[in-house]
């Protein structure tokens, strides 16, 4: 999959920039999303991840244009394939879901309908779109395809959700999703309620239709594990913040931001034991941000500046952004510093 | 040897179903399941595996929650079934637990004090306030938190991860020998679910407390585990130190789980696609032999005939349950460690003493009259005698027959005033089922509903075009807070094609359903689609009927209350701390409030169950009854928290009743708001 971003496309098919997406409460606005700008490459797998309410989700909604009230996206652009997607109608709208942007959603096996069999699902997502299908045939052999690619038996045209596993419905999803070759699917959470063998098949099923359709995909999770195992690049995201955006094998093996290093220092082994690292959750007040750096009040190398100047990303390496003052050129002697002292500690 | 704290000895736990006379069917939870953990030192035993694999059953028969159909636990030298009131009591002092939710076990409108008020009046932990106060902060303390952060604030307030810990420290406070956790990381962020672990830690190293860690997630049962047991379909496939059997898996299929853990490595990447049979093939292939043999690589027909022992590893106490390892020692399962009840200590001592021949005599008589003694006591007498070379041992254990449960009399529809009855759309047909306007079909369906063959059916009348809206609610089996015996449910139109399916994955569902056809449809309410029945269920639906007309001015606020402890201001609130006051079925809580034809309120009831319970076990009836006696508002007893509306049919005095479940179970806390809802 690293072979795609070396040596594949650079074509960027969808633009995120300045992002910003509020909820109204009684004692204000909670900042959900806060003016993100990220990238996504043809062909590509990026993960998104963060903590419960760090707003990963949102992001994902935003970019479908199905942020619920009371969130509202305040400003930001989304471009897909050069259409700005906060330009579309509703009936525009409605029509590039599916085939411009598509959603596999958190939970999946409870959106499917239960009252309407397999078949008649995925025909109504293809007939949406394309309109009435002349062949009966045709139109079951597209089906069956999409099965296939799934790895879904043919036996289950005919069933209901019910008669599904959880593993099965997951799959009838990512058929959906997949069906009209859309730019960019986004799998929001697809995974993580399944056992852990189901979660495996499913997730390598994911990635196996992303190769075969060619889409360009974006994971949302909170499993780091998980993560490595399918995605190109990581988008990491703090309080509405995205604090680093690496390819995978950069992150896992050196991350910058203290964040990163937090979420990947508190991933449970299964190969070695190791002292237990206790951290509390997100601790500001999502009405009241803190000045400057979103991260400092539980950050360990934070100082005055960083409550002063919030981090702009940095490209600390090639495609791998990081918004640190750490890394500013101005304090690398305190960068060299913080670390040494961390690692004695 | 050390002394064992829990010993569970051939446990086994099926769901029978059918018929008498039809097919007996049954789906087995837990099949002869061994286990011990040694009173001293304190340790972690992990309990995992994947959905149904019977985790979350050995948690319910430990907590007592559910009864085994075969074998023993004992505890302490106990068995749990055969314990007075007393000791059962203290038992459930000494084993206590933490469930998955971090949220729901909270009551919304209470600060995190009242929980270990709560522990205070239950436990009687201690009269003196400044002694209390200092046993909480040091119950915060031992688990990484401090009262002056977390006792003043409200459970939303916090996050998971602290949540979970309060529910800790709340068991530490009660001092129990063993905590059964169950999933209690799985809805809590990575980032912080070392700060719960690090908890469970100390409680085992600093004050010697065990825990039976269920869960799925074997990297958390790797770092900090000590034993586990890997379960699958209901036996043990593997087990050992939990570093041993991590690191290196003997059995196929926790080879294949471990395998299948996601590395944090992206160099380290999975090699294999894998693939499962059918769910059909999985499950019904192998009843007698290993249950493995449909999706293992490396099944023999030896596999099918009978099931694999557990057969010695290399490392000690390691074991597998694999004909692959029959070369390999049979692990030998310990004899349970009895001790014998008083009664039984006298008739082995008076009979010890005899000649063998004059010994039996003896004993068969000692025997009768203990016997006879119990089946005058409505105890059913259960005698074992052994022959140990020259001594006999007389062992009588007695059984109380529990006794039949009286049949719960259905109230009869309310007589309300004619020109305010809301004429339903629809009508229905069972007994059992209530209409009036709403209809509402619940029942306690212990024992009915236990297979797939097992069918509770209405029937009701649907008029084309009318719109009803439909709530479906059920409890499980026991504490399973996944959802995983939700039933199906399913309404067929008179043509027989389905017309709604309730989702099964979940406890509570709701949708609208549009007749398209006048005539009779048919509600039908089953086991799920793996036979696993349910205890409770209730589905409402309401309908779109003509509405009564509204008064023309309504007196703000529509209705008043009448008791001390309600709180009356547009909304009212009916709020509680009920600790020792509503206990049996005999107590009630009761308020009275006016309410006017016409005007329409939405309720909302929540209430916190005897401590531990998150499953709504606890839950207790709510019950509103119109000025003329008929019940207008049930609240459903399988869940927390409820809501739903309620138009007054007539102007007068309805009462609002709270008492303790059908089990004579009582409730420690509730809230009942009542909202005018706007003409």
């Amino acid at each position: 999959m690293e072979k795609q971003l070396e040596n594949g496309s650079e074509r960027v098919v969808l633009k995120v920039e300045k992002l910003r997406i509020h909820y109204a409460t009684p004692q204000g606005d909670v900042i959900a999303v806060s003016d993100i700008s990220f990238d996504l490459f043809e062909g590509e797998t990026l993960g998104l991840v963060g903590e419960s309410g760090c707003g990963k989700s949102t992001t994902a909604y935003g970019i479908l244009q199905l942020v619920q009230p009371p969130g509202y996206i305040v400003n930001g652009s989304i471009e897909v394939d050069g259409t700005e997607v906060l330009d579309l109608g509703e009936e525009e709208l409605r029509k590039f879901r599916w085939t411009g942007l598509s959603l596999i959603p958190q939970g999946a096996m409870n959106s499917l309908n239960p009252t309407m069999r397999i078949k008649d699902q995925i025909i109504d997502v293809i007939e949406s779109h394309e309109g009435k299908q002349k062949s009966k045939e045709a139109l079951r052999d597209r089906i069956f395809e999409l099965f296939q690619n799934v790895g879904l038996p043919n036996r289950i045209y005919d069933m209901y959700p019910h008669e599904l596993s959880g593993g099965m419905k997951q799959r009838v999803c990512i058929a959906m999703g997949v069906a009209l070759h859309p730019t960019v699917v986004i799998a929001d959470e697809a995974t993580s309620a399944l056992d852990v063998v189901v979660q495996r098949i499913v997730a390598q099923t994911l990635v196996k239709v992303k190769d075969e359709i060619g889409v360009s995909l974006i994971v949302i999770g909170h499993d780091m594990g998980l993560l490595a195992q399918i995605v190109d690049r990581i988008a990491v995201m703090y309080a509405g913040k995205m604090v680093e955006i690496a390819p995978v094998e950069n992150i896992y093996a050196e991350p910058l931001h203290p964040y990163t290093r937090l979420l990947i220092d508190s991933i449970p082994s299964i190969k070695e034991r190791k002292p237990l690292k206790i951290t509390e959750g997100i601790t500001h007040d999502p009405r009241n941000p803190p000045s400057g750096c979103i991260f400092r009040l539980r950050c360990p190398f934070a100082w005055e500046h960083c409550a002063e100047e919030e981090p702009e990303p940095i490209d600390a390496e090639h495609k791998h952004e990081v918004a640190c003052h750490l890394y500013d050129e101005r304090f690398e002697e305190r960068r060299a510093n913080a670390f040494a002292t961390f690692a004695n500690s | 040897m050390p002394s064992p704290l829990l010993q569970i000895r051939d446990a086994t736990k099926i769901y029978f179903s059918g018929g008498f006379l039809g097919d007996k069917k049954s789906v087995v939870a837990l099949d002869n399941f061994n286990m011990t953990i040694d009173e001293s030192p304190a340790t972690i035993t992990t309990i995992a595996g994947e959905s149904g694999s019977g985790k979350t059953t050995l948690a319910n028969l430990v907590l007592g929650f559910i009864k085994l159909t075969s074998g023993k636990i004992i505890f302490e030298g106990e068995d749990i079934t055969d314990m007075t009131d007393e000791q059962l009591k203290e038992y459930r002092r000494n084993v206590q637990a933490v469930f998955q939710d971090p949220f729901g076990v909270y009551n919304p409108f209470y600060r995190i004090d009242h929980i270990f008020d709560l522990v205070n009046k239950h436990f009687n932990l201690s009269d003196n306030q400044s002694e209390y106060r200092d046993m909480v902060e040091a119950g915060l303390n031992v688990v990484g938190l401090y009262g002056e952060d977390v006792l003043r604030k409200y459970p939303h307030q916090l996050s998971g991860g602290q949540r979970q810990r309060i529910m800790m420290a709340r068991a530490y406070m009660i001092k129990p020998r063993l905590i059964v956790a169950d999933e209690p990381v799985s809805m809590v962020d990575a980032s912080l679910r070392a700060s719960i672990l690090d908890a469970m830690l100390r409680l085992r190293d600093d004050h010697n407390i065990s825990f039976l860690y269920i869960t799925h997630d074997l990297s958390t049962a790797y770092q900090i585990g000590d034993q586990i047991y890997m379960l699958y379909q209901g036996t043990t496939a593997e087990r050992g130190a939990a570093m041993d059997v991590i690191d290196a898996p003997q059995h196929p299929y926790v080879q294949l789980l471990i395998d299948s853990v996601p590395v944090p490595d992206p160099t380290d990447k999975w090699d294999v696609d894998i693939s499962l049979p059918s769910e059909e093939e999985m499950r019904t292939a192998a009843s007698k032999g290993c249950r493995y043999y449909p999706r293992c690589p490396h099944r023999m027909d030896k596999c099918l005939e009978v099931q694999p022992p557990l057969f010695k590893m290399d490392k000690p106490k390691h074991e597998a349950a694999c004909y692959l390892y029959e070369e390999n020692e049979v692990a030998p399962i310990e004899p349970p460690m009895l001790v014998n009840t008083p009664i039984t200590e006298a008739a082995v001592a008076s009979a010890a003493s005899r000649t063998r021949e004059r010994l039996v005599a003896a004993a068969l008589v000692v025997i009768a009259f203990i016997a006879g003694v119990l089946i005058a006591a409505n105890r059913e007498p259960e005698v074992v005698v052994e022959t140990v070379l020259e001594e006999i041992t007389v062992v009588v254990t007695a059984t109380t027959i529990p006794p039949t449960e009286p049949p719960t009399a259905t109230p009869p529809p309310a007589a309300m005033p004619e020109s305010q009855v809301i004429v339903p759309a629809f009508a229905v047909e069972r007994e059992g089922a209530v209409d009036k306007g709403v209809i509402i079909m619940s029942e306690d369906t212990v024992g009915e509903i236990e297979s797939a063959d097992d069918r509770h059916s209405y029937r009701i009348e649907g008029v084309a075009g009318t719109t009803v809206d439909i709530k479906l609610i059920t409890g499980g089996r026991g504490l399973s807070g996944t959802g995983f015996f939700a039933p199906l449910a399913t309404i067929y139109a008179p043509d027989g094609g389905i017309v709604f399916a309730f989702d099964r994955a979940r406890r509570s569902n709701s949708g609208t359903l549009t007749f398209g056809a006048t005539g009779t449809y048919e509600v039908v309410l089953g086991a799920d689609e793996r036979g696993r029945g349910v205890d409770a269920y209730t589905i409402t639906i309401s309908g779109d009927a003509p509405q009564p007309t509204p008064m023309p001015t309504l007196p703000p606020p529509a209705f008043a209350v009448e008791r001390e402890g309600a709180v009356d201001k547009g909304v009212i609130i009916m709020s509680e701390d009920t600790v020792g006051e509503i206990e049996s079925a005999d107590d009630r809580h009761s308020y009275r409030i006016e309410g006017v034809a016409g005007t329409t309120v939405d309720i909302k009831l929540i209430t916190g169950g005897r401590g531990l319970s998150g499953t709504g076990f606890f839950a207790p009836l709510a019950t509103i009854y119109a000025p003329d006696g008929g019940i207008v508002f049930a609240f459903d007893r399988a869940r927390r928290s409820n809501s739903g509306t309620l138009t007054f049919g007539a102007t007068g005095t309805y009462e609002v009743v709270l008492g303790a479940d059908e089990r004579g179970r009582g409730v420690d806390a509730y809230t009942i708001t009542m909202t005018a809802a706007d003409a």
